[in-house]
């Protein structure tokens, strides 16, 4: 079945809002110095990166 | 971000679905029976001057007027709440000071992201109709909320999030309540 024009809505959304969420974890990262905040903002900006790998996946 | 998304969707939606609820065709209806209600009055009640000398023109189409009075008031108000309710801001800003984001803030904001991200995903599963969408979102939908449970209990845990339980009383009188 073909994409339907609200799940390319979504994932061109949700594709704007992961790539925004990683370049805000690769600030914060820079910016605290507790080690446990670092470790799990670097944690989160993979997450995303394969979540927003994932959303593009659905577009091939 | 996910704010901004949700907001485009709306617009679309409106624009698409009810093209009728956009400008001001309700208070046109209002203000077109009203309208009318006058015109009936002055007809009727010859006595009542003011609006039989004038009368309301037939053409009278303030495309809502009365609505919009009321929006700006209600506008106006609600902006002097914000700018006073910034008196309950945990770090209240100072007026010449440069402020700077302190590490609670920080990930405060990135939790924030974190929710606004996974209620899109919500809708967005939801509003999946392929079975590998579905289950592609829900797999993102699944790992965000790890994600978010996770810097949840950091914040939790610096006291950053400061939850408060819920009186046993209240729990037995809630069980109590439904038991049958």
């Amino acid at each position: 079945m073909a994409l339907t024009q609200k799940e390319l809505g979504y994932i061109s959304d949700e594709l704007a809002s992961e790539q925004l969420i990683i370049k805000k974890y690769q600030t914060a990262v820079n910016q605290v110095t507790d080690p446990q905040l670092k470790n799990v903002f670097q944690k989160n900006i993979n997450v995303h990166q394969n979540h927003y790998n994932s959303l593009l996946n659905l577009l091939k | 971000m996910a704010r901004k998304s949700a907001k485009v969707n709306t617009t679309a939606m409106n624009s698409a679905a009810m093209p009728d609820m956009s400008g001001g065709s309700i208070s046109k209806q209002i203000d077109s029976y009203t309208n009318s209600n006058l015109r009936n009055v002055s007809s009727n009640a010859a006595a009542t001057s003011g609006i039989n000398v004038t009368g309301m023109p037939n053409d009278y189409a303030p495309t809502g007027s009365i609505s919009q009075t009321i929006d700006n008031t209600t506008r106006q108000n609600l902006s002097n709440a914000n700018s006073n309710g910034t008196a309950y801001a945990v770090n209240e800003p100072t007026a010449g000071t440069a402020q700077t984001l302190t590490e609670r803030d920080i990930t405060a904001d990135c939790l924030r992201s974190e929710i606004l991200l996974l209620q899109s995903y919500n809708s967005a599963c939801i509003e999946s109709a392929n079975q590998n969408v579905f289950s592609g979102i829900k797999n993102i939908l699944n790992e965000e909320h790890d994600v978010h449970y996770e810097l949840f209990n950091i914040m939790k845990q610096k006291g950053w999030y400061p939850v408060s339980n819920a009186n046993p009383q209240d729990i037995n009188n809630t069980r109590s309540m439904f038991q049958v």
